[in-house]
């Protein structure tokens, strides 16, 4: 079928099976990680070839140099600053480190943990949009840890949830997947905020996010990938919503070499409302690649996304959306909006936005537009004293501050 | 109105008007498809040897390559082996004049609505006529030859100007461009050439209609236009086949060469036998179609109304090579019953000051499957290039499928892309309206549709755009109860 | 002209009419106000045949003929015309083209020869001067991007054009300045003959000034709960409709 790549995957598969053993991490949720051994030993890795890959680049992943690191190590890396006031979990390397983490009081009702500790949850892979792909398995067989976060009915946390991801392998290549799950029951309301940062070359960081939100929750979830170093970034949140309930996304991506960013969302119960944005600004050799699969499952649920993107130097961007609209998922009001600033003529933009409508009573556009600033506002702020270059980065900060 | 609806009311009654076959005596080659039978018709046509060894490099890419399966459409593979490659109506010598032709073509190609006789002739339209793979007359001719416009069929084409087919054949599409390009490279039997010289406003419309008429044969036909500095022509295609129970394939080629500040207009009206209720038989149309925009100022316009065919797949494109050159590309397409559709264009922007628009209406009605696939690209030199795009669907029904499938891609910041999609029903309230101003449901369906389409009927040539909206009329028939 | 006899009807399977009961005469103007709620659209929309409403019981009499059995086209021909409180847009679709359409099909149905564009247009072109309204609109899609104003005089256009015997104008005035109200009252007024009747629906007496009903019906609730001859109408203009709270609360209390 798919032209995969079964010796890269090979390599993984005997990583798992020679290091399973001396892996109590790996352990944990066997079932989970038969099922994706089998998945890798059937299909490979599948990171080409494939239309989930139009556009789009498998980075190391395609070498199979980076291999799943092994442990906490020592680093003096901190990260990016936190919050001054949030349930905070940091995780280096992929494995959680409470000595920097700081989970304070929770209300009743509320777990918020690291996955690695407590009993296995069913929840976890068990979301129906976990369509098998190489990359999920690749998730699922190395991961060692992540948040586990779970709300009984109508508990609400008024700070968010912080979680860092600090790597630093120290130039060595590594592979560092981790998991989340956020579970929350009807009425909840919950802020998650993701901080990443890709680490050095040849690092490739790996999380995979999943969602449930129950009938009439709030869900925000802002996923940040920045830093200066030159890691590569393949993350992906995948999401269920139950009837009535809200989920809204940031996805702001600045850092790392390669970000690939996949939000999996299935609208299961009606009236349920999604709202997905981005911000991707890519600079220098960056390479950005923002996908989003929305499937629209019941009727009378909204979808809304706004992603665009900022490109300079000799950076590509890549948005592919597809909005699915199911057969009898009436009164679907669906609008995906795709926006692209080049700033500079060795940057290149790819956009695809696409809508597969069964269902004839339903509201659905999108547009994309992609070009340069407007000459006349560079005039118009020219006019009123600006200079050339601290105009485009205000009217470029301006494109981007619609997202934010 | 009251004739429009009578009309209509009488197309509608049979579901296929033109669907009838017709007797005539034909030269087929038996089903199959091998190097013997590129050698035979390149023989039975009197081809120069650099044609045939066009075909044969054609055929031995075409071995190569696999039938495309990315598109959204789903249908059995046609046996190729099982079509034949040559069906010409037997005549002793190609017919000097119009008298010369089998009365039952001519029939046919009456019956049909397009007179080929002297006196009943179009006026303003010059025809060629093609049956099966071979075009049978040409209208208008002596009086387009006055003007210095070659307009003939192909073969005819390849026989008294073989250094203009050579120079352009196959320079747009090539034969290594897609697995139904090379076949088509590999065995086409006719079609229209047509050659506007510097200068020339061409005064008529061009047209050739297609007709296939046997059973178990494909069409390949090859259409190739040029247009010279500063030419213009308009051009249109037509085409319907006999209703059978089988799939046939259509799988044509059509290239535009327009060079400096020349302009052509190419309007298809496509009525291909869609298949029945059921979805039983119906024509295959996988067509490439591509106009390459060579000269600076220079532009190609591609209409087309697509409400025939069981599964359509083509995109005409425009290469925007010249500077300032522009591409248009208006298509309103219907699927109904068990239709499927993937159309599209492509606008490949590689000159400066390149503009393009594209306007896409897709009507899905019955358990109709349509996609809109499109391919906006700018290069790295298409310094100020502009793209608008607007595509709509209109569902009716809620067992049919409307998808929008653009691909956008920049490599020139000062290049602007804009691309918006909507979908849409027909309201209740709209109808509800319609209906208290006394217009029935069935009239108010396809007056909003028409509406819904406004934009590209207006771009069609007057009597083709009454015809479409005629076509659009019959193909919706109970498609909304 | 028309009898409706304890008419109930609703959509989603509330009624919303509670048992109406009214005669119009040939000749006869008559409004019906109310406040918000009150079921006056619901009547329009009912008359006219608009299938999202319900009839669960009562009747309807137009000209002699069980009007609940007809579609809403075949009301249309048979002479009902009801001007939309809110006119629908359809893209595309010419109003020049939707109008022709729309008198060729009752012309045919009267066994009259059909317009062609050219009779039309100068026919069009009249009617259009009477209601101050820019021919050009004749070739813009239908309503869409019409001010509000330009709706609604294009929709007593319509009603010019086609003539009706029961005119039916639903909140014509809502949203009109005083020129425009001005205008639609001369449109209406025009159509005035004693084979023709008109219905009112109104929120406001304003419009009454200019066109002079015969009756004037309060409705509330669903039902008629006053009838009488114009001075009601300034009566509600000077007591508002507050009153019709506490009258129906005291009936349900009886």
């Amino acid at each position: 079928m798919k032209t995969a790549s079964p010796d890269k995957s090979l390599i993984y598969q005997d990583v798992f099976s020679s290091g399973q053993a001396a892996e109590p991490a790996w352990q944990r949720y066997g079932a989970l990680r038969e099922q994706a051994l089998a998945h890798l030993a059937a299909h490979g890795l599948e990171t080409r070839g494939d239309e989930a890959w139009v556009h789009g680049s498998a980075g190391g992943l395609a070498g199979g140099e980076a291999l799943p690191v092994s442990g906490l190590r020592q680093t003096t890396a901190t990260g990016p600053a936190a919050l001054a006031r949030s349930h905070r979990l940091v995780f280096l390397n992929g494995v959680f480190a409470p000595e920097r983490s700081n989970v304070g009081e929770l209300p009743a009702g509320a777990v918020v943990q690291p996955l690695s500790t407590g009993g296995e949850t069913a929840q976890l892979g068990g979301l129906p949009v976990t369509e098998a792909t190489g990359l999920v398995a690749l998730n699922a067989l190395f991961w060692r840890d992540g948040l586990r976060l779970e709300l009984d009915d109508n508990t609400v946390l008024d700070l968010p949830v912080e979680l860092h991801f600090i790597n630093d392998l120290a130039g060595k290549p590594g592979l560092v997947p981790t998991r989340n799950l956020v579970q929350v029951g009807a009425g909840c309301q919950v802020t998650v905020i993701e901080r990443h940062e890709p680490g050095a070359s040849k690092l490739i960081e790996q999380p995979l996010t999943e969602v449930i939100c129950g009938v009439g929750s709030r869900v925000d979830h802002i996923k940040l990938v920045g830093g200066a170093a030159a890691g590569e970034h393949f993350g992906r949140t995948q999401v269920v919503q139950q009837q009535d309930s809200r989920y809204r996304s940031w996805e702001i991506v600045t850092g790392g070499h390669l970000a690939r960013r996949e939000i999996h969302l299935e609208l299961a119960g009606p009236g349920a409302a999604c709202d997905l944005n981005a911000l991707y600004m890519g600079r220098g050799r960056q390479r950005f690649d923002l996908r989003t699969r929305v499937a629209h499952n019941a009727p009378g649920c909204t979808t809304r996304e706004l992603y665009k993107g900022v490109l300079d130097g000799e950076a590509r961007g890549v948005f592919d959306g597809l909005i699915r609209v199911a057969r009898d998922s009436q009164q679907t009001s669906a609008h995906q909006t795709n926006r692209n600033l080049l700033l500079s003529d060795d940057a290149v933009v790819n956009s695809i936005p696409r809508l597969e409508i069964y269902a004839d009573d339903v509201k659905c556009s999108h547009g994309s537009t992609t070009g340069q600033l407007a000459d006349e506002q560079l005039f118009y702020l020219r006019t009123r004293g600006f200079s050339p270059a601290e105009a485009r980065t205000y009217l470029a900060w301006a494109f981007a501050s619609e997202v934010i | 109105m009251s004739d429009e609806k009578k009309m209509l009311q009488e197309l509608s009654d049979q579901e296929y008007k033109w669907g009838f076959v017709t007797d005539v005596d034909a030269d087929t080659v038996p089903p199959g498809l091998n190097e013997d039978v590129i050698r035979f018709i390149s023989h039975k046509k009197n081809e120069p040897d650099w044609l045939l060894a066009f075909r044969l490099k054609a055929y031995a890419h075409f071995l190569t390559l696999t039938p495309p399966r990315w598109q959204k459409v789903q249908y059995a593979e046609p046996d190729l082996q099982a079509i034949s490659y040559y069906s010409a109506p037997k005549q002793k010598e190609k017919p000097k004049s119009i008298d010369e032709i089998d009365p039952e073509i001519l029939a046919t190609y009456e019956k049909l609505g397009i007179p080929l006789m002297e006196q009943k002739r179009l006026e303003g339209v010059a025809v060629d006529a093609v049956f099966d793979s071979v075009s049978v007359a040409t209208t208008h001719q002596k009086k387009l030859a006055d003007m210095g416009v070659l307009f003939m069929s192909f073969s005819e084409a390849v026989e008294s100007h073989p250094e203009l087919v050579r120079r352009y054949l196959g320079k747009v599409v090539p034969h290594t461009d897609n697995f139904y390009a090379a076949l088509n490279s590999a065995v086409f039997t006719d079609g229209s050439f047509v050659y506007i010289p510097k200068g020339l406003k061409c005064p008529l419309e061009l047209s050739t209609y297609f007709r296939i008429n046997a059973a178990n044969t494909g069409q390949f036909e090859r259409t190739l236009i040029v247009a010279d500095e500063g030419a213009y022509v308009s051009y249109l295609e037509g085409c319907t086949a006999p209703q059978r129970d089988e799939n046939q394939l259509h799988a044509a080629v059509v290239e535009l060469y327009v060079h400096d500040d020349a302009e052509i207009k190419y309007s298809t009206v496509q009525n291909w036998y869609p298949g029945d209720k059921d979805g039983k038989g119906g024509i295959y149309n996988f067509v490439t179609k591509r106009g390459l925009c060579a000269g600076d100022r220079s532009k190609i316009s591609w209409t087309q109304v697509e409400t025939g065919s069981a599964v359509t797949w083509k995109y005409p494109s425009c290469v925007l090579k010249g500077d300032d050159s522009i591409g248009e590309f208006y298509s309103v397409a219907l699927t109904n019953n068990l239709q499927q559709a993937d159309t599209g264009t492509k606008m490949v922007h590689l000159g400066r000051n390149t503009r393009s628009t594209i306007i896409s209406k897709g009507i899905s009605a019955g358990r109709g499957d349509q996609t809109y696939r499109g391919l906006v690209k700018m290069g790295k030199n298409a310094v100020n290039a502009r793209n608008f795009t607007q595509c709509d669907s209109m569902l009716l029904g809620d067992k049919c499928g409307a998808h929008t499938m653009p691909y956008i891609e920049s490599r020139n910041s000062t290049a602007r892309i804009e691309h918006e999609a909507t979908t849409t029903k027909i309201g209740e309230d709209q109808i509800f309206y319609c209906n208290q101003r006394g217009i029935s449901t069935e009239d108010a369906v396809s007056l909003i549709v028409g509406g819904f389409c406004r934009e590209v009927f207006q771009e069609l040539p007057l009597e083709f755009a009454v015809e479409a909206q005629k076509l659009l009329s019959v193909s919706l028939e109970g498609s909304v109860g | 002209m028309l009898r409706i006899e304890d008419l109930y009807a609703g959509t989603q399977g509330q009624d919303i009419l509670k048992g109406i009961d009214l005669e119009i005469k040939p000749g006869e103007v008559h409004a019906i106000m109310g406040p918000n709620g009150s079921g006056k659209s619901t009547l329009s929309q009912v008359l006219a045949g608009n299938e999202a409403y319900d009839v669960t019981s009562g009747t309807v009499t137009y000209q002699g003929r069980d009007l609940l059995e007809l579609g809403a086209d075949e009301r249309a021909l048979a002479g009902i015309f009801l001007a939309f409180q809110y006119p629908v847009e359809i893209p595309g679709f010419s109003n020049e083209k939707f109008l022709r359409t729309a008198v060729n099909a009752q012309r045919r149905h009267r066994g009259e020869p059909e317009l062609d564009a050219f009779d039309f247009a100068q026919l069009a072109k009249d009617k259009m001067a009477l209601m101050e309204l820019d021919p050009d609109l004749l070739n813009r899609s239908l309503n869409v991007g019409f001010s509000g104003g330009e709706k609604k005089r294009n929709e007593c256009f319509q009603m010019a054009l086609l003539e009706p015997s029961l005119a039916i104008l639903d909140e014509t005035d809502s949203g009109l300045d005083i020129d425009a109200l001005r205008i639609v009252s001369r449109g209406v007024n025009a159509l005035r003959r004693p084979d023709r009747s008109v219905l009112l629906i109104t929120h406001y007496q304003r419009l009454l000034e200019y066109i002079v009903p015969d009756y004037v019906h309060v409705l509330a609730d669903g039902r008629i709960v006053r009838s009488g001859g114009k001075e009601l109408a300034a009566e509600l203009e000077q007591t508002g409709y507050g009153w019709l709270e506490d009258m129906t609360a005291g009936e349900v209390a009886q």
